[in-house]
């Protein structure tokens, strides 16, 4: 049949392949629906106007007589790659693996940008006019330079930054978090096990790797212990996140207000007090470090600034409070299309009831009215899941009516998840935006689809206008499926979702902590309008979110010329 | 009259002085290279990833220019590097998950004016079957994109590919036996 529609026949054939059509009325149908799909895909696709061709040649041109920057980005790559690798090597192989380092000498002693640094314990080191690192233990040290200013990531060992202002913007990274430092007075003490120091004037912004941000001006002391962070990433990945954002709230509030602080981070959860007693047993990191939080603090800690405008959000957001645990329920559960319909519109599932705990909630109360019974009863899952699957985009709201049917049948695992993704899918293309999104939120919880069904549910959820829901879901998608294929495009839109409520630090923030995610092009965008939108607060962010476009993208390439612009532009 | 040559098909020993210039490949073919990086895309792809890749393919073209031997049309050299630009886009798998999951918002996008049921139906139409077709592994999708609807013969898909004919029409046959089994089963 496909080579009716290609050259292949021979002169005569396409006579008689006619002459059969014209008889059979399968052939007849199956020819229709192929030749109207080549006719689809045959349709132009949008044209190069006039003044692109004419940008496009420019830019061409520019590129061509620019030095070829592709060797250099190659080689720059490997050496990336080659310092991760290292780096890795370093933080986990129990001795080092031979690599290039340079020997401390006499201290303090300047430091060559981009280069491993080997640190004796009590061995200083000038990283700028007015910075110096310290070790406190025996340390490796990778020092760069960015565009911006001076990078540190401590791979080994305990130092400590002493800053007395000094100009250029410092950063340290460590595996969970990265400090920056502009212009400030500070001391901090940085190692894997965490960060405390000490700020004297100026700012300090502290970013953990799992999420959350901090800005700490004069008098701030951070207190960031790797033991918290492995508390909030057990809570989250028992999906219990309010829990953790309290403890986090409660450790990073220690002193006097201590308790209160953490009580009051519950009650902001609003769990039912079962839902968080099974959440505090699920996460028995997460109530250690609450129990820690209660303990008297040195009156230091009490000094400790508020969070970030945009990081109160974070701490307790209302759609983790209402992060729907779909409950296994057997078939007992009339299917949605007996349910009654009560409810105006769709509703995220509610909190479990944790005294029904092995019922599975229905998906939605109000998909009834449009979505007609399935006939046939199901016998094989796996088979009623293929045969949902073929009739989207064909029948959707029937899809979603077999697949809802298949999910409240035994199924567990990937089908689960698989089921409610058609399900979803079904509602989707019918229109039902509500449903579907309620839909998904209920399929991310299932690792097999836990990537597009955050990613997809967030963004009905944005379309809808619940914000609030639809960021609570990008960080699950984030948390589940860290490198998923999405990944991109959820930093894009979580980044989007700050931008229209005017928290340009929080999109940076999604951005920044996108790592390799927020590399890909598909992130240009956003970084291009988030630094837009900083260029007069905060120019040193927005001119740190374009220097990888400017170093990555083809010279002279859309993306790169808007951000050569914005750069232009910056005071 | 060398561009003429060059282009009308007569491959001559091709001297220094004969090569086609990037600013003769750009004039003549700028506008079907930009087509077919849009259809290798996909409606998913934004203007920028077009544009993008098409300054990338002409940069790659001007790059191999002294090893340009003449063989071939310039015009299907010229596709070749840019079909193979874009395969290495394609391949990978978060970037083709990327124009996948952006093909429907595109596609059915609400365009400003007012559309008939017809109309609403033809673009779910067209994102369904841009939907299948993205399904299609890349080394397929571009042989079928490249004989289908930018019209190369199966000899001209070998050059541009540096692929052995038969390897292409077995591309071929594979990718529309897989095009039309997945728009009979639907897709999700």
């Amino acid at each position: 049949m496909s080579c009716r529609l290609g050259p292949e026949l021979l002169a005569e054939d396409p006579a008689a392949f006619q002459r059969h059509a014209g008889t059979c009325l399968d052939c007849a149908r199956l020819l229709r629906e192929k030749e109207h799909a080549y006719a689809l895909l045959a349709q132009p696709p949008p044209g190069l106007s006039a003044d692109r061709r004419a940008d496009l040649w420019a830019s061409l041109q520019a590129a061509r007589r620019a030095p070829d920057r592709r060797p250099l980005y190659v080689g720059g790559g490997a050496a990336l790659l080659a310092a991760a690798a290292l780096a890795l090597a370093t933080v986990y192989a129990p001795h080092p693996a031979e690599v290039a380092v340079i020997v401390a000498s006499a201290s303090p002693r300047p430091v060559a940008p981009g280069a491993w640094v080997e640190l004796r314990s009590g061995e200083q080191l000038a990283i700028g006019a007015r910075a110096q690192l310290i070790a406190e233990s025996p340390a490796l040290v990778w020092v760069d330079a960015l565009s911006t200013g001076l990078e540190l990531r401590v791979a080994q060992g305990q130092v400590r930054l002493l800053s007395l202002g000094e100009d250029r913007p410092l950063s340290l990274r460590t595996p969970t978090a990265r400090l920056s430092l502009i212009g400030a007075k500070a001391q901090l003490t940085v190692s894997r096990a965490g960060t405390e120091g000490l700020v004297e004037s100026g700012q300090v912004v502290v970013e953990r790797t799992l999420g959350g941000e901090q800005r700490l001006s004069a008098g701030g002391t951070i207190s960031a212990p790797a033991a918290l962070e492995r508390a909030q990433k057990e809570a989250r990945s028992s999906g219990e996140l309010a829990v953790a954002e309290a403890a986090a709230e409660a450790a990073a509030n220690r002193g006097p207000a201590s308790a209160s602080a953490a009580a009051q981070a519950l009650d902001r959860a609003s769990a039912p007090a079962s839902a968080a007693a099974q959440a505090v047993d699920r996460a028995p990191a997460a109530a250690q470090a609450v129990d820690r939080a209660s303990a008297p603090a040195p009156a230091s800690h009490a000094e400790i600034r508020t969070p970030a405008p945009d990081s109160s959000s974070k701490a307790a957001p209302a759609p983790r409070r209402e992060a729907p645990v779909a409950i296994p329920q057997r078939a007992t559960t009339p299917a949605p299309s007996a349910a009654p319909t009560t409810e105006p519109k769709a509703a995220i599932d509610p909190a479990p009831d944790a005294s029904e705990p092995s019922r599975r909630a229905p998906i939605s109360a109000d998909l009834t009215p449009t979505i007609p019974a399935a006939e046939p009863r199901l016998s094989a899952p796996k088979a009623a899941l293929k045969e949902a699957q073929s009739l989207l985009g064909k029948d959707d709201r029937r899809a979603a009516a077999l697949a809802v049917e298949v999910y409240q049948q035994d199924v567990v695992g990937p089908d689960a998840g698989l089921a409610l993704c058609i399900a979803a899918d079904g509602y989707r293309r019918s229109g039902l935006a509500a449903q579907a999104a309620a839909t998904y939120v209920q399929a991310a919880q299932h690792a097999n689809v836990a990537d597009e069904a955050a990613y997809r549910g967030a963004t009905l959820l944005h379309q809808l206008g619940q914000d609030d829901q639809a960021l609570a879901e990008l960080e699950r998608g984030r948390v589940s499926a860290p490198r998923g294929a999405l990944a991109p495009e959820r930093i894009l839109l979580e980044a989007r979702i700050h931008l229209g409520r005017g928290r340009a630090l929080a999109a940076a923030s999604a951005i920044e902590r996108g790592g390799a995610s927020a590399e890909e092009r598909s992130v240009d965008a956003g970084r291009l309008e988030v630094a837009r939108a900083l260029a007069s607060t905060d120019p040193q962010r927005a001119r740190a979110l374009l220097t990888l476009i400017i170093a990555r993208r083809p010279a002279e390439s859309a993306s790169w010329r808007a951000a050569k612009e914005i750069l232009n532009a910056l005071p | 009259m060398v561009l003429e040559r060059l282009f009308s098909g007569v491959r001559p020993e091709v001297e220094v002085e004969q090569r086609p210039t990037l600013d003769a490949l750009f004039r003549e073919h700028a506008d079907r290279v930009h087509r077919l990086v849009a259809r290798l895309l996909g409606p998913g792809a934004s203007q920028a990833d077009i544009e993008d890749l098409v300054q990338q393919a002409f940069l790659a073209a001007h790059r191999a220019l002294p090893q340009f031997r003449g063989e071939s049309k310039a015009s299907t050299w010229l596709f070749g590097i840019t079909a193979r630009t874009v395969y290495r886009e394609l391949r990978g798998r978060t970037r083709h998950r990327r124009m996948v999951s952006a093909l429907e918002a595109v596609v059915l996008a609400t365009p400003e004016a007012p559309s008939t049921e017809s109309q609403v139906q033809s673009r779910r139409d067209l994102a369904k079957v841009w939907r299948v077709l993205m399904e299609i592994a890349p080394k397929k999708r571009v042989v079928l994109i490249l004989h289908e609807f930018e019209g190369l013969s199966g000899k001209e898909i070998a050059a541009a590919l540096e692929i052995k004919e038969p390897t292409v029409f077995t591309r071929l046959y594979h990718a529309r036996r897989e095009l039309f089994a997945r728009l009979g089963e639907g897709v999700r």
